[in-house]
């Protein structure tokens, strides 16, 4: 089966890992194969009903399970999945977030990380890092924090890897989705880079399995002053964090 | 790494000294880790640290090889391009001071392009 979509619900946001549909990026449609989702990252979608076909993961304001964009999706769009952007509901839940984001920025500001961590359940912490590479390379880092639970850490980081001609020390910040100190110290597989000029700024992603199974991911930037044959570097390979 | 010209006699104390970074073809050294020493007649630019020393060329050149500097702004920096009139086209000098760094060298008879040139990552010669 074919259907044909219109603007309303396009959204760049395909699920990767999604088998129902693919999107056609020079035309207007989606081809789809079954119900499918309009690439929403939260939830799927049935084009034939206008409505979805999982639960709204924002359910506690809402209080509709299925409905698409306050039943008005000729006027409303909903690329999140989460709410319309024409509705009261939509605009409190942005609105929360904010609030959210603000009163981690507070928390930040006045030193309390643990409690903007909290605030965020997630982790959060500064970090000194630093990097050679000639093809192979290492990499290493200490950071401090607090993780998802309000639990302050201190962790070592060290890596061993491929990389493209550098070496490069940095200050910068870690966000996590860990809860726990222990759920951070364990191994990882990082990728990242940098690009430099006056300075280098750089980013790094990290993910691996805690003990209890949970995937936990890092990502990490960083501002960073270095040399490099040429004006940006790249590097991968496994690390492994010690937290105290 | 071609120098631009060997000059590495003993000039005594330079007249100016500036920390910051460089970008010479491909090769980038951030800030702050290239000095560039001012003399009366020439310029100097090398590592700032004993450690980096190896990793970063020295170079030099005399006024009277440069056809102008001019100010160069970049999403990552801000710094002076020098332009020369034959050999290396021209290298940058990342520094958070351009205009202090230019008025120096206009005091020391070096022409000044008042048009600040923006930093092109891929081209730098542009």
């Amino acid at each position: 089966m074919e259907t044909l979509f219109d603007s309303r619900i396009r959204t760049g946001s395909c699920v990767a890992t999604d088998p129902c549909r693919s999107w056609s990026p020079n035309s207007k449609h989606f081809r789809t194969t079954t119900l499918v989702s309009p690439c929403s990252i939260n939830r799927y979608y049935d084009p034939t009903t206008d409505s979805f076909i999982s639960v709204d993961p924002d359910l506690q304001s809402t209080d509709q399970a299925y409905v698409f964009t306050n039943d008005n999706p000729l006027n409303s769009t909903d690329p999140l999945g989460q709410c319309s952007l024409l509705s009261w509901n939509c605009w409190t839940f942005i609105a929360k977030k904010v609030v959210r984001v603000s009163v981690v920025a507070v928390e930040l500001m006045n030193g309390n990380a643990p409690a903007a961590a909290k605030t965020l359940g997630k982790t959060i912490g500064g970090c000194l890092s630093g990097g050679a590479a000639f093809g192979i390379g290492a990499i290493g880092s200490v950071c401090a924090g607090a993780t998802g639970n309000g639990m302050p850490f201190f962790s070592v980081t060290g890596g061993v890897g491929g990389g493209s001609p550098s070496a490069f020390l940095g200050v910068g910040g870690i966000f996590s989705n860990a809860q726990t100190p222990s759920e951070l110290s364990k191994d990882f597989t990082y990728v990242g880079g940098s690009v430099g000029e006056g300075l280098s700024v750089g980013g790094e992603g990290a993910i691996g399995k805690a003990p209890n199974k949970k995937t936990i991911w890092v990502g990490s930037g960083s501002v960073n002053v270095g040399i490099s044959p040429v004006p940006f570097e790249y590097h991968a390979g496994e690390s492994w964090t010690w937290v105290g | 790494m071609q120098r631009l010209k060997s000059l590495d006699n003993n000039k005594g104390e330079p007249l100016h000294l500036f920390r910051g970074g460089m970008r010479y073809g491909s090769f980038n050294a951030t800030m702050p880790l290239v000095r560039m020493e001012i003399y009366l007649d020439s310029f100097r630019l090398s590592s700032t640290f004993r450690m980096t020393r190896k990793l970063i060329p020295i170079l030099t050149a005399n006024y009277s090889d440069i056809t102008y500097v001019q100010a160069v702004s970049s999403a990552l920096g801000t710094g002076i391009r020098i332009r020369f009139i034959s050999g290396v086209q021209s290298v940058v000098f990342w520094t958070s001071k351009p205009v202090e760094v230019l008025l120096v060298f206009q005091k020391l008879g070096v022409e000044v392009n008042p048009e600040t040139a923006k930093f092109h990552f891929s081209d730098p010669e542009r």
